[in-house]
């Protein structure tokens, strides 16, 4: 009789005790994997979902919240800035790129966000099909929002969808997205000037969706006024500020009668900086400014990571513990089997098994118990993340998949030695047995 | 020679349990070691199959003296030579009839076994767990066992100690059937006078 046979034999006939040495360790091996995928998947959104950018730019209020509403959008923004503030902001030459984005409304839960084109451009994302909004309430949306080119819907106000509609307006859907795995999958963008029409906000000028190096408006216009020496202009900008002037001068009819409009407001400006420097000095110069807070999303996500114990580390103790469980019971299977076993194993040695086979045989028993164990885990873990994606909205919005990483190659390396170690102590144990003293205690 | 004993000792926790043992056995011969509890006789085949290591003396099987030879050729020689039939049988629970006798069976001679289980009597049961079998066919079993691997020496430990006359009669008839089959050697260990009768070499050892 083959030895894998012999194992084969005596793992059935312990029916029970085999089953739940496999049962726990596939619960381990799966829920490590779920741990380990979850938490790339986690880091993964947030390092895709953050790149590039170094501030955000909101209403006074807690920062975390600034950045969770802002940038991950899964939070309520902090409140409303004034655009003309935003526009000084904006303008600093210590920015390289600067996204205002204007909130406040939702379609069935995803995100209605008003912005520029600018903020497609960040996260290098293009169209599958249709084109970029031209008019005010055109809208591209993500690849997860289920709306296709030519549908039209109304939003809801609020972030939660059981606000009121917003009826006397309706989106149009021109553009979807390609999904990117960013946050942009899940959001419904639009013209800035959508959401602040809808809201009955001054409209900003267009002109700065289309070209963001021209970025200047009705509105800062007025603010340089103001405010000149605020701003450092080369002869370019400064045409163009002529040209926008003249521009205001005709639209100075069309504004008078919005007069009863309020004044524009964003939601928040996301900033990428010049230099690490500014991402220092300008939330300094910028948090002085009363009504304005500018938080940084790398050392607020941070924060959150140790808050809530998230980080790799947590992730990596979690899976250690409960696999070390599943090893420990492999471990007390086979030990507590071969008190009862030691009979079996002096007549195998007297018949000729050698210890080497004996040794063999028992550590067999416990691979094959891990290597069941894992492979149904494997299983489990997979049926769990499909169940946890297919119905879970944020995960399934965000594109969470199953990924083959070394994460994956290290759980299950990781619950095969340690069952392999668990096997070995009673295999040692199980090898050296007196043999004619165990006969002669049992003869 | 097969078996060649020289001043052979053994001791355990300082305690002699055998003192001087000098004796052979020559091929197709039996011997019986008769004893009362306690005197040895079980050391004496453990010692003889290599399981126990002799205080002083020399075992030689085939030539072969045990102490110079390393444990796993020692477990060889019992893999392809010797044949155990242990007094409380020690059946492997988790094995069926068929198994418990294939496990022994090291040439893989899968005719061997059909044809130990059909010369037992055990066709019926070849199948069944040995854990639901009776006294006398658990017996039966462990005798085939005992002969699966084709011993040359089959070394039988109080195999009729606790049965009475019919069934003492009945498995001594069938162990030497079966090495009469084999034309291998047989080694008894037991108090029990009774098989006296079926063995010229009888080795008689006392406290």
């Amino acid at each position: 009789m083959s030895d894998l046979r012999f194992v084969l034999y005596s793992l059935k006939y312990r029916f029970l005790n085999s089953f739940l040495s496999i049962m726990l360790t596939a619960f381990g091996v799966s829920i490590a994997l779920l741990i380990s995928q979850f938490g790339n998947h986690i880091q993964n959104r947030i390092n895709l979902d953050g790149q590039g950018i170094d501030i955000v730019v909101g209403a006074k209020g807690s920062p975390l919240q600034l950045i969770l509403s802002s940038v991950y959008h899964i939070d309520i923004p902090t409140g409303n800035i004034a655009y003309s503030k935003a526009k000084k902001i904006m303008n600093n030459p210590q920015i390289e790129e600067s996204i205002p984005l204007a909130l406040g409304d939702n379609w069935r839960g995803f995100r209605i966000v008003g912005t520029t084109t600018n903020y497609i451009r960040h996260y290098d994302m293009s169209l599958s099909t249709g084109r970029y909004w031209d008019q005010n309430f055109e809208v591209v949306v993500g690849s997860s929002v289920n709306l296709d080119i030519g549908d039209e819907f109304m939003g809801v106000h609020g972030l939660l969808e059981d606000g009121s509609s917003h009826e006397e307006h309706k989106y149009d859907v021109v553009g979807i997205l390609k999904p990117s795995g960013t946050v942009l999958d899940r959001l419904i963008l639009t013209s800035l000037n959508s959401v602040l029409d809808i809201h009955g906000l001054h409209k900003v000028d267009n002109s700065f969706e289309k070209n963001h190096e021209h970025q200047h408006d009705h509105e800062h216009h007025k603010e340089e006024h103001h405010d000149v020496h605020e701003h450092d202009h080369d002869k370019e900008k400064h045409k163009n500020e002529d040209e926008n002037h003249h521009k205001h001068s005709k639209n100075d009819k069309e504004t008078n009668k919005t007069n009863e409009l309020g004044s524009s407001e964003i939601t928040a400006l996301l900033i990428k900086t010049k230099s690490p420097i500014a991402n220092i000095n300008l939330p300094r110069s910028i948090n002085r400014e009363s009504s304005l807070q500018a938080a940084n999303p790398a050392l607020e996500i941070n924060r959150l990571i140790s808050l809530f114990g998230i980080g790799s580390k947590s992730f990596a103790i979690l899976s250690l513990i409960l696999i070390l469980i599943a090893s420990l019971n492999i471990f007390s299977g086979l030990a507590s089997n071969l008190e009862n076993r030691m009979g079996d194993l002096a007549v195998l040695r007297a018949v000729g098994f050698s210890k080497k086979r004996i040794f063999k045989i028992i550590v067999l028993e416990g691979i094959l118990v891990v290597l069941i164990g894992i492979i149904l885990g494997i299983l489990i873990g997979f049926l769990l993340f499909s169940i946890l994606t297919h119905n879970i909205f944020t995960l399934q919005t965000t594109n969470a998949s199953l990924i083959f990483n070394l994460d994956f190659i290290l759980i299950i390396l990781f619950v095969f030695f340690a069952g392999l170690i668990a096997a070995i102590f009673p295999a040692y144990r199980g090898s050296k047995i007196s043999i004619a003293n165990q006969l002669s205690r049992t003869i | 020679m097969l078996f060649k004993i020289k001043n052979l000792e053994y001791k355990k926790s300082n305690k002699t349990i055998l003192n001087n043992l000098n004796f052979n056995i020559e091929e197709g011969k039996h011997l019986l070691v008769l004893g009362s509890s306690g005197s040895g006789k079980t050391s004496l085949l453990n010692l003889m199959s290599g399981l126990l290591k002799p205080t002083n003396g020399e075992i030689f099987f085939k030539d072969h003296e045990y102490s110079s030879l390393s444990e796993e050729k020692i477990d060889r020689i019992r893999a392809n030579n010797f044949g155990f039939i242990f007094q409380k049988l020690h059946l492997i629970g988790h094995l069926n009839v068929k198994q418990n006798i294939d496990l022994i069976n090291n040439k893989n001679d899968s005719k061997k076994v059909e044809n130990l289980i059909h010369g037992l009597g055990l066709t019926q049961k070849s199948e069944q767990m040995v854990s639901e079998l009776s006294v006398g066919e658990a017996q039966r079993v462990a005798i085939a066992r005992g002969l699966a691997n084709s011993p040359c020496v089959i070394f039988a430990d109080e195999p009729t100690s606790s049965l009475d006359d019919y069934n003492t009669q009945k498995v001594m008839e069938l162990i030497l059937e079966q090495t009469k089959q084999t034309k291998s050697t047989l080694i008894v260990s037991t108090h029990d006078k009774r098989i006296k009768k079926y063995f010229s070499k009888i080795t008689e050892m006392s406290l």
